[in-house]
């Protein structure tokens, strides 16, 4: 409808309502003349203004009402489990610790349940839809596996899966008080977990430590794959990835998740760098307590991180002497090479970055960083420890062996020399003074004087 | 201050001063916060809010935007939740009727005093097509219907935040009413 004619039936609109029903009849009959269009359009309106339009509105409260149905609370049972609580809560569901009641062994299991509303939206019913695939294909020691799946009374899909009694990783190290290498070996482990889902053509993008537990026997598990994605060219539903872009934690996003670019693998390397750095420096690489999500995401794109050495928090259960002086160098390197902005600088798969983390603790030399000769050197020293000080410990004896060799060939030579000047001294002019002596006597001379200092010299 | 309630408001002077972007980034944040609201709300050892319900982004404001914000700014973040929160339920009453088709009416509590239609859903779906019509007509009528119905502004708020009086928010709501039952009459008789 043009605004012209919108207006002008606006103005009969309240016109008529002003007036008594008989003379706003025969007014609106008046103003519209021959437009019966306009008359009909100005009378249906009159007409239904004096109806209510309560029911919509209550229909919103229903509405309102209806879709907000709670998560079911401990007790209620769910297949073939009982809940007995909740473990946490999201924006799309929630994880509940529940045992099996059917079989003889009571075995505790997690439960994940979706939000009431959340079933009845098919973008999110495809999305966990996806983490029951997901789950199904990945077997891994170090990845909390998938034990059952179903449907509840109401319709709603729920997965069961193993349920992890550990703590955060980043608690583990700090309560453990591990040493750096300890760390680092601790972190191969969640780096294979890792591998081992992109090798299923699976990203995590939600690495943190709290999907990351340690069990008491020291075994980290991965979990909640609730926003992982398939390395899938044709699941390339936008909206999806916005959506769990919206989900995900922000400390531990990488730029392109940040910014909504193209999610790959590298998205989980860069978390796996700001992992690493958590564990080592013991402290988040950047400062973002008390900003808005909005900053946090710039700091992110843009800031670049201290190298872990430097900003070493002591509080966390890290020994200075090990923190600073281990991390200096090519843990430094290892750190921010995950961590780099752009996607293509940092490690290619997650394989070297496991590499380059093993090179450092068996004291072989990074494959991504350039050293100098003396550093070569000492790596290799460092390596070779024990050859090396061997090898140091014969050169040292040969060494030694040859200045002795030298010195008492130097003792002999000094020795012959004073023999040669004595037995030459009768020949001195000076000393035979007036006598004339001829080559045999100073031979039989010569020997007699030999013969005098042998005696002299105990054999 | 909290972080979310700095954000927010710098988000809405932001908006307010022209950046679009600035919308894209608020809604998430009033969707999940009125979500949180809601299940929180709506469960059943809270049933007597039931009726407040949409009253919701009341709460939403307080928690997410400090209390001595412009003016202005408060009214943007009210039609911003009120818009939030028609999508949210229309978009579950969507999704409901395509799973419930054909399985009857949906299940209404018999202690809420609530005259009920065949079905609510199909209500709430049919009137939100009639408002995207209003809109592209006269778009204040349908915001003013917005903020009452799925904002659960009271007049009086609805006229603060559209800075109109409520004495107007009245007068023009006659009209829009009229016009959205006739829309939606085929369900209405």
């Amino acid at each position: 409808m043009e605004p012209e004619r919108w207006r002008r039936l606006e103005e009969l609109f309240y016109a008529a309502l002003e007036r008594d029903p008989q003379t706003a009849a025969a007014f609106l009959q008046q103003a519209c003349g021959n437009d019966s269009e306009l008359l009909g359009e100005v009378q249906s309106l009159l007409n239904s203004s004096k109806h209510s339009l309560g029911f919509a509105h209550n229909a919103v409260l229903n509405v309102a009402r209806e879709q907000s149905v709670v998560l079911p609370s401990a007790g209620k049972r769910v297949g073939a489990y009982m809940l007995q609580k909740k473990l946490g809560e999201g924006g799309m569901g929630a994880v509940y610790l529940a045992i099996r009641t059917d079989g003889e062994d009571q075995q505790q299991v997690a439960i994940k349940l979706m939000q009431p509303w959340v079933r009845l939206s098919p973008r999110m019913l495809q999305r966990f839809t996806t983490e029951r695939q997901i789950l199904a294909n990945l077997s891994h020691p170090n990845i909390a596996p998938l034990l059952d799946a179903g449907m509840t009374d109401d319709d709603s899909p729920y997965l069961v899966m193993e349920y992890v009694a550990g703590i955060p990783i980043d608690d583990y190290c700090c309560q453990a008080r591990l040493l750096t290498n300890d760390r680092l070996k601790l972190f191969l482990i969640v780096c294979a977990a890792v591998e081992h889902a992109h090798k299923n053509l699976v990203v995590h993008r939600d690495i943190k430590p709290a999907n990351i537990l340690v069990t008491a026997e020291g075994m980290p598990k991965l979990l909640d794959f609730g926003i992982a994605k398939l390395l899938d060219p044709i699941d390339d539903d936008q909206a999806v990835t916005r959506l769990s872009q919206r989900m995900m934690t922000l400390e531990y996003a990488s730029p392109e998740q940040v910014y909504g670019g193209r999610v790959t693998a590298a998205a989980d390397i860069h978390a796996l760098g700001v992992l690493l750095y958590v564990l080592l420096a013991g402290r988040h690489p950047f400062q973002l307590k008390g900003k808005s999500p909005l900053e946090i995401g710039q700091i992110i794109c843009e800031q670049r991180a201290e190298e872990p050495s430097r900003s070493v928090d002591l509080g966390s259960g890290r020994s200075p002497a090990d923190a600073s002086r281990s991390l200096q160098g090519d843990l430094d390197h290892i750190v921010l090479t995950a961590m780099r902005k752009r996607p293509s600088r940092r490690y290619s798969s997650v394989a070297a970055l496991s590499r380059d983390v093993t090179a450092y603790l068996t004291g072989h030399p990074l494959h991504t960083r350039t050293y100098t000769r003396f550093d070569r050197v000492g790596k290799f020293a460092r390596r070779h420890k024990a050859a090396v000080a061997g090898a140091l410990l014969i050169i040292l004896v040969l060494l030694c062996l040859a200045v002795a060799m030298a010195m008492h060939k130097r003792g002999a030579s000094q020795r012959l020399a004073s023999q040669a000047s004595a037995v030459f001294r009768c020949w001195n002019p000076a000393v035979g003074r007036g006598c004339k002596l001829g080559a045999m006597a100073v031979a039989s001379n010569a020997s007699r004087t030999l013969r005098l200092q042998g005696k002299a010299i105990p054999d | 201050m909290s972080s979310e309630s700095q954000s927010v408001t710098s988000l809405l002077q932001r908006w307010s001063s022209g950046d679009r972007r600035a919308l894209d980034e608020l809604v998430p944040i009033i969707y999940q916060e009125l979500r949180r609201l809601a299940s929180r709300c709506f469960s059943s050892e809270r049933s007597g809010h039931t009726l407040r319900a949409t009253a919701l982004v009341h709460e939403a404001y307080l928690r997410l935007v400090e209390a001595d914000i412009q003016w202005q700014d408060r009214a943007h973040f009210y039609a911003i939740a009120a818009r939030v929160m028609r999508r949210i339920l229309v978009e579950y009453a969507r999704a409901h009727r395509r799973h419930k088709r054909g399985s009857g009416q949906i299940h209404v509590p018999l202690d809420e005093a609530v005259v009920v239609g065949p079905d609510a859903a199909a209500i709430v779906s049919d009137l939100d097509d009639a408002l995207q019509r209003l809109a592209a007509i006269d778009p204040r009528r349908s915001d003013i219907v917005q903020l009452l119905f799925f904002g659960g502004l009271t007049y009086e708020e609805t006229a603060a935040a559209l800075n109109i009086s409520p004495a107007t928010v009245h007068r023009e709501l006659k009209l829009a009413k009229a016009w959205l039952l006739r829309e939606m009459e085929p369900r209405a008789s």
